[in-house]
């Protein structure tokens, strides 16, 4: 397996270079994936832990205020035990008030930062939800979001997607959303259990 | 008495019985109180939980979420690198189902294995303190200490700050002010290894690790590891390190890559 550097595996996820984040993938998954189940998670968790916890590499990256003097892994797994505990106080506050979770805040030293990363990772679930959850409609369903996405107007779309009219438009707007929702749903029900 | 007008009477008596019973546990204003009270927490924390684990659709926040374009294709690969790998794993699964499969995947173990000893002993070994720079990083604490957060001055904010700018004898000093504390202990470590006293880190690594019940083993392990490594003591190292491979942690395979970097040390 290649080996990357910090500063080459952030530029790849910024870049989206599939080699650097199967590596990433290859390398530190299986371990974060432990940590989850060892700690009362299963794979799903696992999963959106690993995927929420990239996104925020990804967005301090990005926003070219990230500083790192630690390696890409000791930083990345912070990223990760962290978003597991607070799902962890989420989900049963008063068991896990002064649990692992204070060690962790600790570790970030400072309170105001706790806070803007609690903010990050809520408003990464969220994202995922919404984003996962769209790249698994039909393509068509996929084209017609992006289009109101742009800000297009229904009469704009269906000259866009050469729809017959816009009532047209219109009902297929209403049946990709039912989809959607559909989809998003049945995310939620795995996230009651 | 026929015996339904008995049943009649009887329950009769028992409604009347509980609406007096229902009576009196009204008329108590403070207990009824203080049942409102409890049962609003409850509610609310109920409506919390609900809270967590469901989203509420927002049109608006799910065009705006995939309108970012960059992130949209990150995620896509994302899914697609763990859908193979998934996919990777259960084919993995059903081949080693298959004993004479697994005979044959055993010889190809070997041959591995033989190989890598192989290419070691051409390459020859590197020492030990060759390797402690190989696998040593600095820490941080992850994240730029802003300069406006000056409200806390724990012992650990202050010496983290000094950890920042590499002070560590000045960090050292803070940090002993709190001496109980696991980040603490964990960050006194560190400041130790850079200042090249391992046998002081190797205190505070073990005072970590015996200390059963933190987060921080996993690090005090692995530099607990690096600190024996680098002061020869070889056989406690690889004692460590094997311990790590056997372990789920975030270290195993730097621990397994490390120890058939040692070989024969």
């Amino acid at each position: 397996m290649a080996k990357f550097s910090t500063e080459r595996i952030l530029a790849g996820i910024v870049e989206n270079d599939r080699i650097v984040i199967q590596f990433v993938y290859d390398k530190y998954f299986a371990s974060i994936k432990s940590y989850v189940l060892k700690h009362g998670g299963n794979d799903n968790d696992a999963w959106d832990v690993f995927q929420d916890s990239l996104m925020i590499v990804y967005e301090q990256a990005q926003s070219g205020n990230l500083t790192l003097k630690s390696t890409f892994i000791t930083y990345f797994y912070s990223i990760c035990k962290y978003r597991w505990l607070k799902q962890l106080r989420d989900r049963a506050p008063n068991q896990h008030e002064e649990f692992e979770y204070k060690n962790e805040v600790e570790l970030f030293g400072y309170n105001k930062y706790t806070a803007e990363i609690d903010e990050a990772i809520e408003q990464e679930e969220r994202v995922r939800l919404y984003q996962e959850n769209f790249l698994k409609l039909s393509k068509e369903c996929q084209e017609l979001f992006k289009l109101l996405a742009k800000g297009l107007t229904t009469k704009e779309i269906t000259k866009e997607l050469n729809y017959k009219s816009t009532g047209f438009t219109y009902k297929k707007r209403r049946l990709c959303k039912e989809q959607l929702l559909r989809r998003i749903k049945e995310n939620n029900d795995k996230l009651k259990l | 008495m026929k015996p339904d007008l008995k049943n009649i009477i009887d329950n009769d008596l028992r409604e009347q019985e509980m609406e007096q019973e229902f009576l009196k546990a009204i008329n108590n204003d403070h207990k009824l109180a203080l049942r409102e009270t409890l049962m609003n927490i409850h509610n609310k924390e109920i409506k919390q939980t609900k809270q967590v684990s469901q989203i509420e659709f927002k049109e608006e926040e799910f065009l705006a979420a995939i309108k970012d374009e960059h992130k949209l294709a990150l995620r896509e690969t994302l899914m697609v690198v763990h859908t193979k790998g998934s996919q990777k794993k259960r084919l993995h699964i059903e081949v080693f189902t298959s004993r004479r499969v697994q005979a044959i995947a055993a010889s190809i173990v070997v041959f591995l294995m033989v190989g890598t000893s192989f290419l070691f002993n051409i390459n020859g070994t590197s020492t030990n303190a060759e390797l402690f720079d190989q696998y040593y990083t600095t820490e941080s604490s992850l994240l730029t200490v802003r300069s406006g957060n000056t409200a806390d001055f724990s012992p650990l904010s202050e010496g983290m700050k000094y950890f920042e700018q590499q002070n560590y004898n000045k960090a050292l000093n803070a940090f002993k002010l709190a001496p109980d504390n696991m980040v603490v202990k964990l960050y006194s470590g560190f400041s130790y290894m850079e200042l090249q006293k391992y046998d002081e880190a190797v205190k505070e690594f073990t005072g970590i690790i015996e200390q059963n019940d933190n987060l921080f083993i996993d690090q005090a392990e692995w530099n607990l590891a690096l600190c024996y490594l680098m002061t020869d003591k070889t056989d406690k190292a690889k004692n460590i390190l094997t311990h790590i491979t056997n372990s789920n942690t975030i270290f195993n395979i730097r621990a397994q890559q490390l120890l058939e970097d040692m070989g024969n040390n």
